[in-house]
C-alpha cells in the first residue's frame, strides 16, 4: 500500500487537537488532522460545552465566544485537511517519518511530524451490580441530557469522583431528574490541594453555582461516600450507599440502601495511551501515585520519540483549557520542526501557558486520585472485565494459583483486557486489583494499555497483498 | 527482596513452556527443582505463541519423532494436570492455494503415509464438511487428526503450579548473574540477582535468550531470535473448526530471511477469537509490528476464508522464536560444561515439542529411558558446527 506524505499530522480533534491545528496552520504548515468522529470538537465541544467543569465554555475556551464558529472557520483553511471519520487503528515509527494506519478509504499516511492529541476516557470502579441495566457513567448522563434531552431516569443516584460529578449533577437536577443522591467519594477538601492559587476564580465560582443549584433542589454534596453496590431485577432498583474512609474503604455499618431507577457513576478520567505506547513514548506518573500514567512530555510537548509530539488529556488530565494551551505550544514546536514560521517569542509565551497552569494541574491531580479501598467494594463474582466478562474471582485465583503477580501475567491468564476494549474500560481497575493484591507499589499500570491494533478494524479493509 | 532456596537438585532457567516441562518432568522424577526466570513468569516466547502442538507440518525425522512423542505427553498432560489449559485435540486442515502447493502437499502426505501419520486427504463436500467456509476455489486438502493446540501461557502456568505442589519453586524477575564451576569445569551453582542455588545440573531453557545463558556459562549457542506477528480477531461464533494452514507454510518454516515470509494459518480459540498468523522474519529483537506484514497475513486468512472479510482485528502482537540454522531444537548436556543442559532452539514449535523435550532431559539428567532418539538434537552435532548463520540486523 502506497502511502501520502504529509509534513504534519494531528490525531485528535478535541481542544488539544484544534488547537495544534490552529498554531501550525498559522505558522504555513498544512496539517493532516485526523479524527474519527464526523465533527470536530472531541468529547468536550461535541457533547456539552461545558462537560468538564460547568464554566462558561465561551469564556474559558481559548478558541473564542462562537467556538463552532471558529472551528468551520480552521476546517475551511486551505492548509486544514480534514479527515473525519478516520480512525487510526495502527502506527509505526519508521525512518523517513511516522506511519499512521487509518480505517478510512485513504488506508494510510506517513508524517515527517505528529501531534498526538488522542484525549481521555471515564473510569468506572466495578462493584456489585455495576453492569446491572440503568448504571451509566456521569459522562454518558451528561451525554444523554445534552445531546438527546433524555433522562436516565426519574430517581437518578450521582456517584463517583472527578470534575464531572458536580455539574452533571447540577444540570440533572435543572432537568427535574428528581436526583436521590449526589455522593462524592472523595473528601471536598481536596479541591484546595494545590493551594490558593490552584483554583481559578472562575472554578471556584461555578463549583459554587452547581452547589447552589443542588441546595435549591434539597440536595447537599455527601462527601466521603460511594455507591458500593446496586441491585435490582432486570434493572437497578436499589443503590447501597456506604462511607468510606481516607483510601475508600467502607466504614463498617454506614451502608443504606436507596431506591433509584438509574445510577450515574464514575471516578475521574484515563488516558488513551494506545497510539503514543505504539509510537514508543515515554510514559510519567501523575502528580499523586494512584494518579494514571500519561505521556511524559518537555515544556514544548516533545515526547522525545523523534517526530511526536503531545498535548492535551494524553499527557495528563487537566481539562479543555489546559489541553488548548498544550496544543497551540504542541502546533507551534512540530510546525517549526518541519520548517513552520514560529517565532521564538510564539513558541515561549505558548510554552509558558503551560507553566502557569501547574497549579490547577496539581489541585486537579488531587481531586482525581483514586485509593484502593475500592476493590474491597467487589464480591468474587463482581465482573471486573466487561467484554470477556471475567469476574474479580477469577483473576484472585490467577494470583493465588497460577503464579500471576503483575498486569500482564493476569491478561494472560484470565483474558482480562482482551475483549473488544482492548482494556480501555478495565485497564486501571485490574492494575488496581493486582497492586491491592499483591503489594507490588508500582505495577505496570499501562500493561493493558498496550494495544498494538488503536482501534478494531474489519480484516477486509486491511487490503494488504 | 525474597530470596532463592539454596540449593536444589535442578536449576531451569526460564519459564516458558520448555521451561515448565522441563520442571514438571523432573520432579515427577523426584528431583528438587528451582524454575527461574529473570522477568515475570511465562511472559517471552511461550506468551506470544499461538498453542500449536503439530505433526503435520513436520516431515518424517527427528522432529517429528519428537512432535509425535509430544503430542502423546500433551494429551497425558490433559488428564492429569490439576488447572486446564484449553487442550482442543481438534486437528489440522492442510490446504493449497495454487498449483505448486498442492504438489508439495500431496508429496509431504505420501511421505507421512510411509511413517505411519494418520492423513486423510479430503476433496468436495468432505472438505464442506470439515470447513464449511473455506474459500470455494479451495477443493483439496489434508487432514491430520492429531494436531491440536493449548493456550500457551494457561498451560505453562498449569505445569508450574504442579511444580510447587511437587515441592518444587518457581521465582520470577530472577535474573542469572553467572554459575560456578568445580576443577572439571562442571556447574556446582547458579548465581542469581536473589542469591546463588547449589545444584547439580543446570536446564537452559531461555528460548531465544539462550545464548546469553550460555555465554555466562562459557559455551555459547547457534540460536537466533526469529520474529513472528499474529493477529487476534473479535469472539465469533466458531468459523474455523480446525488449524488451517497453507501446504507453502512448511516452507516457510525453512526459509531464512531477514524479510518477512508470510504464509497463513487460521484457528479458532477456545475463547472464540480466531488466530491470524503467520510471519517470520530474522530480524533481531526488534518488537516493532510491521504494518505492512499485518496486512499480508490479513490478506491471505481472508484469502482462505472469505468470510473473515467482515471479521474485526482486535489484537496483534510479536514474538520473538529461537531460530537454529538447522531447524532442529537444541536438546541436551553442552560438551563444554558438564551439568549445563540446553532445552531450546524450538523455534515456532516450542509449545507442540516441549513435552518430550523435557522428558529427553530428564531421561538425561536421572540416566531414565528416552522417549525417542537424543542424538539428533544434541549440541555437537555436525549439521550446527557446519552452518553458517546468516546475517542478522543488530
Amino acid at each position: 500500500m502506497s502511502a501520502d506524505r504529509v509534513p504534519l499530522a494531528v490525531v485528535g480533534a478535541g481542544p488539544a487537537g484544534l488547537a495544534a491545528t490552529a498554531a501550525a496552520a498559522a505558522a504555513g504548515v498544512p496539517v493532516l488532522l485526523l479524527d474519527p468522529a464526523a465533527r470536530p470538537g472531541g468529547q468536550y465541544h461535541r457533547r456539552e460545552p461545558r462537560a468538564f467543569g460547568a464554566r462558561d465554555p465561551h469564556a474559558l475556551s481559548p478558541s473564542g465566544r462562537d467556538w463552532h464558529a471558529r472551528a468551520e472557520r480552521l476546517l475551511a483553511d486551505p492548509l486544514v485537511t480534514h479527515r473525519a471519520g478516520a480512525t487510526v487503528w495502527a502506527a509505526q515509527h519508521r525512518g523517513d517519518g511516522v506511519l499512521l494506519a487509518t480505517d478510512d478509504a485513504a488506508g494510510e499516511v506517513v508524517a515527517d511530524a505528529v501531534v498526538l492529541a488522542t484525549g481521555a476516557h471515564e473510569r468506572v470502579l466495578p462493584f456489585p451490580g455495576w453492569t446491572l441495566p440503568g448504571v451509566l457513567t456521569v459522562g454518558g448522563a451528561q451525554a444523554l441530557l445534552k445531546g438527546q434531552g433524555v433522562l436516565p431516569g426519574r430517581a437518578v443516584v450521582v456517584a463517583g469522583a472527578g470534575p464531572l460529578l458536580l455539574p452533571v449533577s447540577a444540570a440533572l437536577a435543572r432537568a427535574g431528574a428528581g436526583l436521590v443522591a449526589v455522593c462524592d467519594a472523595g473528601d471536598p477538601r481536596r479541591w484546595l490541594a494545590g493551594g490558593p492559587r490552584g483554583l481559578p476564580p472562575a472554578k471556584l465560582a461555578e463549583g459554587a453555582s452547581a452547589v447552589a443549584t443542588l441546595a435549591r433542589h434539597g440536595l447537599a454534596v455527601r462527601p466521603r461516600t460511594a455507591a458500593v453496590r446496586a441491585r435490582g431485577d432486570g434493572r437497578v432498583e436499589e443503590v447501597e450507599l456506604a462511607r468510606l474512609d481516607a483510601r475508600w474503604r467502607v466504614v463498617p455499618g454506614s451502608e443504606r440502601w436507596v431506591a433509584a431507577d438509574a445510577l450515574a457513576t464514575s471516578h475521574g478520567f484515563v488516558p488513551d495511551l494506545g497510539l503514543a505506547l505504539a509510537l514508543g513514548c515515554r510514559l510519567a506518573g501523575g502528580p499523586t501515585p494512584s494518579a494514571p500514567p500519561a505521556v511524559a512530555v518537555d515544556a514544548y510537548q516533545a515526547t522525545g520519540v523523534a517526530g511526536v509530539w503531545a498535548a492535551g488529556e494524553v499527557t495528563g488530565i487537566g481539562g479543555a483549557d489546559v489541553a488548548a494551551h498544550e496544543g497551540t505550544t504542541a502546533g507551534l514546536a512540530a510546525a517549526r520542526a518541519v520548517g513552520g514560521a514560529v517565532a521564538d517569542d510564539a513558541l515561549e509565551a505558548a510554552a509558558a501557558h503551560r507553566r502557569a497552569d501547574r497549579a490547577f494541574l496539581t489541585a486537579l491531580g488531587a481531586v482525581l486520585d483514586v485509593p484502593d479501598g475500592w476493590v474491597g467494594w467487589m464480591a468474587p463474582e463482581t465482573v471486573v472485565c466487561r467484554c470477556e466478562e471475567v469476574p474479580l474471582g477469577r483473576i484472585d485465583d490467577a494470583i493465588a494459583h497460577r503464579g500471576a503477580r503483575d498486569v500482564r501475567s493476569v491478561k494472560l491468564t484470565t483474558r482480562c483486557g482482551m475483549g473488544r476494549c482492548q482494556g480501555r474500560m478495565c485497564g486501571a481497575n485490574v492494575a488496581g486489583v493486582v497492586a491491592a493484591r499483591t503489594g507490588a507499589p508500582a505495577p505496570d499500570a499501562a500493561a493493558l494499555e498496550r494495544r498494538p491494533v488503536l482501534a478494531p478494524v474489519p480484516l477486509g479493509r486491511l487490503g494488504g497483498a | 527482596m525474597s530470596g532463592v532456596p539454596t540449593e536444589a537438585d535442578v536449576v531451569v532457567i526460564g519459564s516458558g513452556v520448555v521451561g515448565a516441562a522441563c520442571a514438571y518432568e523432573l520432579a515427577l522424577a523426584l528431583q528438587r527443582v528451582v524454575v527461574v526466570d529473570r522477568g515475570h513468569l511465562t511472559a517471552g516466547t511461550t506468551a506470544s505463541g499461538e498453542g500449536n502442538i503439530l505433526v503435520s507440518d513436520k516431515p518424517p525425522g527427528p522432529e517429528l519423532d519428537l512432535a509425535r512423542a509430544s503430542a502423546t505427553r500433551w494429551r497425558d498432560y490433559a488428564g492429569e494436570l490439576a488447572r486446564g489449559f484449553e487442550y482442543e485435540p481438534k486437528g489440522g486442515v492442510v490446504v493449497a492455494p495454487d498449483e505448486a502447493q498442492r504438489a508439495g502437499l500431496l508429496d509431504l502426505v505420501a511421505q507421512h503415509r510411509d511413517v505411519g501419520l494418520t492423513v486423510d486427504v479430503v476433496e468436495g463436500t468432505d472438505l464442506r464438511l470439515l470447513e464449511p467456509h473455506l474459500a470455494r476455489d479451495l477443493d483439496l486438502a489434508a487432514h491430520y487428526p492429531d494436531d491440536a493446540q493449548v493456550q500457551p501461557v494457561l498451560a505453562s502456568s498449569a505445569l508450574l503450579a504442579e511444580v510447587r505442589d511437587l515441592g518444587g519453586d518457581v521465582v520470577g524477575d530472577c535474573e542469572v548473574l553467572g554459575f560456578d564451576h568445580d576443577a572439571d569445569g562442571r556447574v556446582t551453582a547458579v548465581r542469581t540477582t536473589r542469591g546463588t542455588i547449589a545444584c547439580g545440573a543446570v536446564v537452559n531453557a531461555a528460548g531465544p535468550w539462550s545464548p546469553a545463558v550460555a555465554r555466562l556459562a562459557g559455551t555459547d549457542l547457534p540460536v537466533r531470535p526469529r520474529k513472528g506477528t499474529l493477529l487476534v480477531t473479535e469472539p465469533l461464533p466458531r468459523l474455523v473448526h480446525h488449524k488451517v494452514y497453507e501446504a507453502g507454510y512448511v516452507d516457510t518454516l525453512t526459509a531464512d530471511t531477514t524479510t518477512a515470509q508470510v504464509s497463513a494459518v487460521v484457528e479458532s480459540t477456545a475463547a472464540g477469537t480466531i488466530l491470524l498468523g503467520s510471519s517470520r522474519e530474522l530480524a533481531g529483537f526488534d518488537p516493532t509490528v510491521d504494518v505492512a506484514v499485518v496486512r499480508r497475513i490479513a490478506a491471505r486468512a481472508v484469502r482462505l476464508f472469505p468470510v473473515l472479510a467482515d471479521a474485526a482485528l482486535l489484537r496483534t502482537y510479536v514474538g520473538f522464536r529461537p531460530w537454529v540454522p538447522d531447524h532442529l531444537p537444541i536438546v541436551g548436556e553442552d560438551p563444554l560444561v558438564r551439568g549445563l543442559w540446553h532445552a531450546t532452539g524450538h523455534e515456532g514449535a516450542g509449545i507442540g515439542l516441549a513435552p518430550a523435550t523435557a522428558q529427553l532431559v530428564r531421561a538425561g539428567i536421572t540416566a531414565t529411558p528416552a522417549p525417542c532418539d537424543p542424538l539428533p538434537f544434541r549440541v555437537s552435532r555436525p549439521s550446527l558446527a557446519a552452518a553458517a548463520a546468516p546475517v542478522v540486523p543488530a
